[in-house]
């Protein structure tokens, strides 16, 4: 039964209002979900289309440094091999013996695809007889490598003119050509001292009760996170005197890549805010390695067969083979990489403005394991590869980069129920270099990245 | 926006018609939190997990009754659910077979609601708590026993403490 007390109380309570702090709307409204379903949409439809733009970019960079890394390491006497069984010798219409001759190794390269090498005759010794073609490019013996001479009545008499002037007509043309393309180490590689590095990623948090306000105080979730990162590079040593040579020529050849990371992470959000996160990473570092190496000398072979009539209508078969040295240069290009299994411990604290939560967050990434693979300059300025293709030779690189220190700061939203997507602008600086003792100068990375995720609340 | 259009937006969360619901109802409901815990902070935190649960709930109202009175009605259940979770040690001394019109209180209506709040607050847990759900939130002792897990008899003895204890803070103030 209710008395006096209580109806006084009551009268004067129901309908008072207290003063509320504004922060109150701010904490509730980043629990919330929020916006229409078709803003739902569309965020759904923009985290979709970042996340297929994110991986279809790695994957066409990723192939393209494969590609390059591919074709630097063909073998030279292969790449002829290939060029004259596609050519017109292959269909043997006079049933000639086909004489391929070779240069050496490392300076030939008839190569059909013709990015490698290009230059000028230089000499083109001729044997035989006939008509011999100097050709400065291995993309006529594929168009003209064999030149018909065909002589009814005197054997000394021949097309050979004729031939000549056609020769001369592909050749300039191609030479014209390729003179726009020639290019020196000092053209290609006028770069910053610094390259780059990779990055990682971080999530955040934010909590998000729903109904699960009972058990109260925590919130647990778990992350999924896409980051595209570029590193920067910086190469330094003690004795900066002695090897300032190498570091201008690793800094002239060396660039850095788009490069990526990706992970799983869980943590734990304080309601206070505060938060405390760690899982597991995978980051990739990529650079590029372009060398040209000039005065490159190649020698090239061509056949040429003359059928000659005889008055009694029979043929006679001439074969004319010619060396020809090209001088020109060799471009290397490589991908180099550095991959590594990390475990990120990363705290953070959350707020949140109007209806976007922020979360600044710092930590650190504990690398467990690395490798690197690719192709740099060794101490004695020679283009040298490391990691899978060098057996060990050489080891410029740690086996574990060690540790870095991440920031970044996040913006999120809810895009249903318990789950948020966020952007996360972040930092990577490592703290050691990742030069091994055979390498003559530290190397180490800072990196900048954009990572996206989802966060799903327990 | 009239309370229904508020209501029609909240479900489809819309962010200004939330942020109006808060504006016109928080202050009531955050008083509902003040009477039932006596440190401001956690009424604040008792306010925000009601908003919370009033949004994500909201399509369970069926226009049917006051949309004020269900919203109170979650708020007290939140702060009654907190108190729980708080392991808050309540003071369930027996005063048995008290009389429920043993007190007889005068109560000066000149008294101002944060007076009131004020003397509410100094009661212990137990008593507030009771005296909160049966004469200001209209629970019956059944239902205060069913909740609080304790007997109906208990109930109506901490309710006559409070009361006892209300009434001699409201003398004392007179005297001085």
């Amino acid at each position: 039964m209710r008395n006096n007390l209580d109806k006084i109380f009551d009268e004067k309570l129901n309908a008072y209002s207290s003063h509320v702090s504004e922060n109150i709307w701010s904490n509730i409204h980043m629990n919330l979900p929020q916006h229409s379903a078709n803003r739902n949409k569309r965020w759904i439809f923009l985290l979709l289309l970042f996340i297929g733009v994110s991986i279809a970019g790695s994957l066409i960079y990723y192939y393209k440094q494969f590609q390059n890394n591919s074709s630097a390491d063909e073998s030279i006497v292969q790449a002829v091999e290939q060029n004259f069984a596609g050519s017109l010798l292959k269909p043997t219409a006079n049933s000639v013996e086909t004489n391929i001759g070779l240069g050496h190794k490392e300076t030939v390269q008839t190569d059909q695809s013709n990015h490698n090498l290009t230059g000028n005759p230089v000499s083109g010794p001729k044997s035989g007889r006939g008509v011999g073609l100097v050709l400065g490019e291995s993309d006529l013996l594929e168009d003209r490598t064999i030149s018909f001479t065909e002589n009814i009545d005197d054997e000394s008499s021949t097309n050979e003119q004729g031939a000549e002037t056609l020769a001369s007509t592909i050749q300039n043309k191609r030479f014209a050509d390729k003179r726009t393309l020639l290019m020196t180490p000092a053209d290609l590689g006028r770069r910053s001292t610094f390259v780059y590095s990779n990055q990682t990623v971080r999530r955040s948090k934010s909590k998000t009760l729903g109904d699960c306000f009972e058990e109260a105080s925590e919130l647990y979730f778990i992350s999924f996170n896409v980051s595209m990162d570029y590193p920067f590079r910086s190469l330094f040593s003690a004795n900066i005197g002695e090897i300032q040579n190498y570091i201008v020529n690793r800094e002239n050849t060396e660039s850095g890549l788009v490069s990526f990371s990706a992970g799983i992470t869980g943590g734990y959000i304080h309601p206070r805010g505060w938060k405390a996160e760690t899982g597991i990473q995978y980051t990739q570092l990529n650079e590029k390695f372009l060398f040209v190496k000039e005065n490159v000398i190649k020698i090239q072979t061509q056949i040429t067969i003359d059928t000659m009539y005889n008055g009694d209508g029979t043929y006679t078969i001439h074969r004319d083979t010619t060396s020809i040295e090209v001088l020109g240069f060799e471009e290397m290009k490589t991908s180099n990489h550095y991959k590594m299994l990390d475990i990120p411990l990363i705290f953070g604290y959350n707020f949140y403005f109007k209806n976007i939560g922020i979360e600044a967050n710092a930590g650190f990434i504990f690398n467990v394991a690395s490798s690197s693979s690719g192709r740099i300059f060794n101490p004695d300025l020679i283009p040298s590869y490391y990691g899978k293709k060098t057996n060990g030779s050489f080891l410029p690189y740690r086996m574990r980069f060690g540790t870095s220190f991440y920031g970044s700061l996040s913006l999120k939203t809810t895009i249903k129920g318990h789950t948020q997507f966020y952007f996360e602008p972040n930092a990577r600086y490592y703290l050691r270099s990742f030069s091994s003792s055979s390498n003559p100068v530290n190397q180490k990375y800072f990196v900048l990245g954009l990572s996206s995720g989802i966060r799903y609340y327990f | 926006m009239s309370e229904q259009e508020i209501i029609l937006g909240c479900l489809q969360n819309d962010y200004n018609c939330q942020k109006a619901l808060f504006d016109k109802y928080s202050g009531v409901l955050l008083t509902i939190c003040r009477r039932y815990f006596n440190d401001s902070s956690l009424a604040e935190d008792a306010l925000q997990d009601g908003f919370i649960r009033i949004f994500n709930k909201i399509d369970q109202f069926k226009f049917e009754g006051s949309f004020e009175g269900w919203m109170k009605r979650i708020t007290v259940n939140i702060c009654l659910r907190k108190l729980q979770n708080e392991n808050r040690k309540f003071d369930w001394s027996e005063i048995h077979h008290v009389k429920e019109n043993a007190v007889n209180p005068v109560v000066d209506s000149d008294l101002n609601e944060e007076e009131i709040l004020r003397l509410i607050s100094k009661l212990p847990n137990g008593y507030r708590t009771v005296f909160n759900m049966y004469a200001l939130d209209g629970f019956s002792h059944k239902e205060i026993a069913a909740k609080l897990g304790i007997t109906d008899s208990t109930s109506r003895s901490q309710l006559v403490k409070a009361r006892n204890m209300l009434q001699k803070m409201i003398l004392d103030l007179y005297e001085e």
